[in-house]
């Protein structure tokens, strides 16, 4: 490999794109997309971002000043958790608008999110949605077809490539210089988002934001350059190939619109038919079934006072140093939360097996590998919910228990329904506090999309030399 | 310079060339002539390896076509019908780029020397190519040959198209070069060219060399009188 000859086509690879007016207008629009898909993704970002630190801020107050009341109707009373925001999903909204981002705990139930923004709006809404990551999975690939197919193909066309061959110029040597020179006007594009996204991340959320938010946008951005590094790697190879450019364009559109488009919609359908989830109200239905079967509540009592009286030692409930209501209710919490977690733990794996399913398709269509592995980045994808549910739920569960063992502990003389608390009990529960898995978490979850991209890779490595071997120069 | 022994082509449903022997010299200037179809852009795409023979050799300053195609290229020009450029640069730009990668780097004054040694104008060495003509298009590959420093050139009717006066300086300037040293391979229909070159001539015919002859020693009426004999 002669490195200063590939340099020399790299050069004036970059040179062409930048003198072609047309190239020139498409970056202008494309930064200009990321710029206003940037801006109202952090926008919104940040205004949830205030309205969860108000929200948080009111919930723990109507907690904690909610006057004296029963422990267990307090945890009745319930309170809401709310997800916080990671700036990266500015990029990324993901699924978020359908998964939801506030919770309600309660005593007895595990409930799903509550106003959710999808359910607010209409079912066009959808394809309205306009992120940094639609432009950089669907509008960068198409920019990067309209700078690749013709790379070869039009260089066979207009007969500059049977000169070129003429040299003596080996064509791995004409491939390497193409592809660098069109990666570095990539960069020309990558380069200015990299820094404005570090440096809102920077002003917008302080040290503290930048530390634990920039490996992910180090690695959102890394991985759609990987994405876009892959999609010319192919369009140079097809380019390569076809005796036409015009051929060549209708392949690479054809691929781009099956990627971006049929094969997201068609992934969809395909998981769900495969492994139907429950709607909401048959999962409801079937967990109020289930609960229905739990031992009833006189059962539950004798069970509780037996154990309680072998376990203190003493022949009648009155002489238990313990109020037993108390831990019935604590005891029909944990069969109520087995009930909930087995439903739920059913339902998400469901959810599961879709999305393997819609993760397999990625082995056709990387498009589908790259957008699950960036709402994992973004921290708006449903693996991250499930995390920030289960953290959730042990949380109610822990408050929960709290409230019934108080009632345990202090109802000793009374009754334990006429007990009443107050805010040193309220006080006692600590707030709800969830951070964002590691990266390291991430890339364990999205170790598939990570293979598919692996492969992708491979494939194109091991198609490059068969493809350049068999390159007609005319 | 240029040595073909027994090449052959064969395709699916027709033999393009039937064992062609052929021997260029430096200094020598070669003429392939015949009807379309006859072979001669086959015998250019066997030399260039663009294709691969079905049997038979052709090396080039000793280089076999097949087993060493990079080796062989260093060693040649090729100038096709029109010689294709990049519009958006220039001419100097443009035999720059040809230039570097065929491994030689000039300075833009030596450059601009070869362009005039070529015969094209100093203010068209600026210019755009687009708005280039045939003619001047076809000295930039002159240029590209001269500044390659090739051995051998290989010319596949580069004057086809060309009015009169550009298509005699085309020649001069080939003569010149094969003056230098430089063998001369060139596929040409144009008789009077071939004639006023006092090349070498080989009548090509259903991919066969029916006949070759020296165009110094028999006059121009001759030569067509044989042409047209094995044209038909």
């Amino acid at each position: 490999m002669q490195a200063d000859i590939i340099a020399i086509i790299a050069q004036k690879e970059f040179k062409q794109v930048w003198l072609d007016g047309r190239f020139r207008w498409i970056f202008g629009i494309l930064l200009l997309l990321f710029g206003l898909a940037g801006w109202a993704g952090f926008s919104q970002q940040q205004d949830y971002r205030s309205q969860f630190e108000h929200a948080m801020h009111e919930q723990r107050e109507l907690w904690v000043n909610k006057g004296e009341m029963n422990p267990h109707s307090a945890a009745h009373h319930g309170m809401h958790v709310f997800k916080p925001a990671s700036l990266v999903a500015a990029l990324d909204q993901g699924l978020q608008s359908y998964l939801g981002v506030s919770l309600f705990l309660e005593a007895h139930k595990q409930n799903q999110s509550r106003y959710r923004q999808a359910e607010d709006g209409t079912v066009l809404q959808r394809f309205a949605v306009m992120n940094a990551a639609t432009v950089a999975e669907v509008m960068v690939p198409l920019m990067i077809i309209l700078l690749s197919f013709g790379a070869f193909a039009s260089e066979r066309e207009s007969g500059t490539l049977r000169q070129l061959l003429s040299l003596g110029l080996p064509p791995s040597q004409l491939w390497l210089g193409k592809m660098l020179g069109l990666s570095a006007s990539l960069a020309v594009l990558l380069l200015p988002l990299a820094l404005l996204g570090l440096g809102t991340l920077w002003l917008a959320g302080g040290a503290e934001a930048f530390a634990s938010g920039a490996p992910r946008l180090l690695s959102w951005l890394g991985l759609h350059a990987l994405y876009w590094l892959l999609f010319l790697w192919g369009g140079l190879l097809i380019s390569a190939r076809c005796r036409t450019a015009r051929l060549a364009l209708l392949l690479l559109l054809a691929f781009w619109f099956s990627n971006s488009f049929i094969g997201p919609r068609l992934g969809m359908m395909v998981a769900s038919l495969l492994h139907k989830a429950p709607t909401s109200v048959e999962l409801q239905a079937a967990i109020e079934a289930d609960a229905s079967q739990v031992m009833d509540w006189d059962t539950r009592t004798q069970k509780v006072e037996a154990r309680l009286l072998k376990q203190y030692g003493v022949k009648k409930v009155q002489d238990l140093p313990v109020n037993p209501a108390g831990l019935i209710l604590a005891d029909a919490e944990i069969d109520d939360a087995r009930v909930y977690q087995v439903h739920l733990d059913h339902l998400q794996n469901d959810w599961q097996n879709q999305w393997r399913v819609f993760a397999k398709l990625g082995l056709l269509l990387p498009g589908m590998a790259v957008q699950n592995l960036s709402m994992g980045l973004a921290g708006s994808d449903w693996q991250h919910h499930r995390h920030f549910a289960a953290a959730a739920e042990a949380y109610r569960l822990d408050f929960v228990q709290r409230m019934n063992t108080d009632v345990s502990r202090k109802t000793q003389a009374v009754d334990a329904y006429e007990y009443t608390a107050g805010k040193e009990l309220w006080e006692a529960v600590k707030p709800f506090h969830y951070d964002l898995p590691a990266l390291a978490w991430v890339w364990q979850q999205q170790l598939s999309g990570l293979l598919i991209l692996a492969g992708w890779t491979l494939l194109l490595a091991l198609l490059t030399p068969l493809a350049l071997k068999r390159m007609p120069v005319d | 310079m240029l040595k073909i022994s027994a090449l052959r082509k064969e395709y699916k449903d027709k033999t393009a060339l039937v064992g062609l022997d052929l021997d260029v010299p430096a200094g020598d200037i070669f003429c392939l002539l015949g009807p379309n179809g006859a072979g001669k852009t086959t015998t250019v795409n066997l030399l260039l390896n663009f294709i691969q023979p079905t049997s038979g050799s052709a090396t080039i300053n000793g280089f076999d076509v097949t087993r060493d195609p990079l080796e062989t290229k260093k060693h040649l020009a090729y100038i096709p019908e029109l010689v294709m450029l990049y519009k958006h640069l220039n001419g100097l730009e443009n035999l720059e780029y040809f230039s570097s990668l065929a491994g030689h780097r000039y300075d833009r004054s030596q450059l601009g020397d070869f362009l005039k040694r070529a015969g094209l104008p100093l203010e068209a060495h600026a210019r755009p190519v687009g708005g280039y003509s045939k003619g001047m298009r076809q000295k930039v590959g002159i240029a590209m040959a001269i500044a390659k420093k090739a051995g051998l050139l290989i010319l596949d009717e580069p004057t086809s198209g060309l009015d009169p006066k550009a298509s005699w300086e085309f020649s001069e300037l080939l003569k010149q070069l094969a003056g230098e040293g430089s063998a001369i391979f060139m596929v040409t229909h144009d008789l009077f060219r071939v004639k006023e070159m006092g090349a070498r001539v080989g009548i090509l015919k259903a991919g066969e060399l029916v006949a070759q002859m020296n165009t110094e020693e028999i006059n121009h009426s001759d030569l067509e009188q044989v042409y047209l004999k094995y044209m038909h």
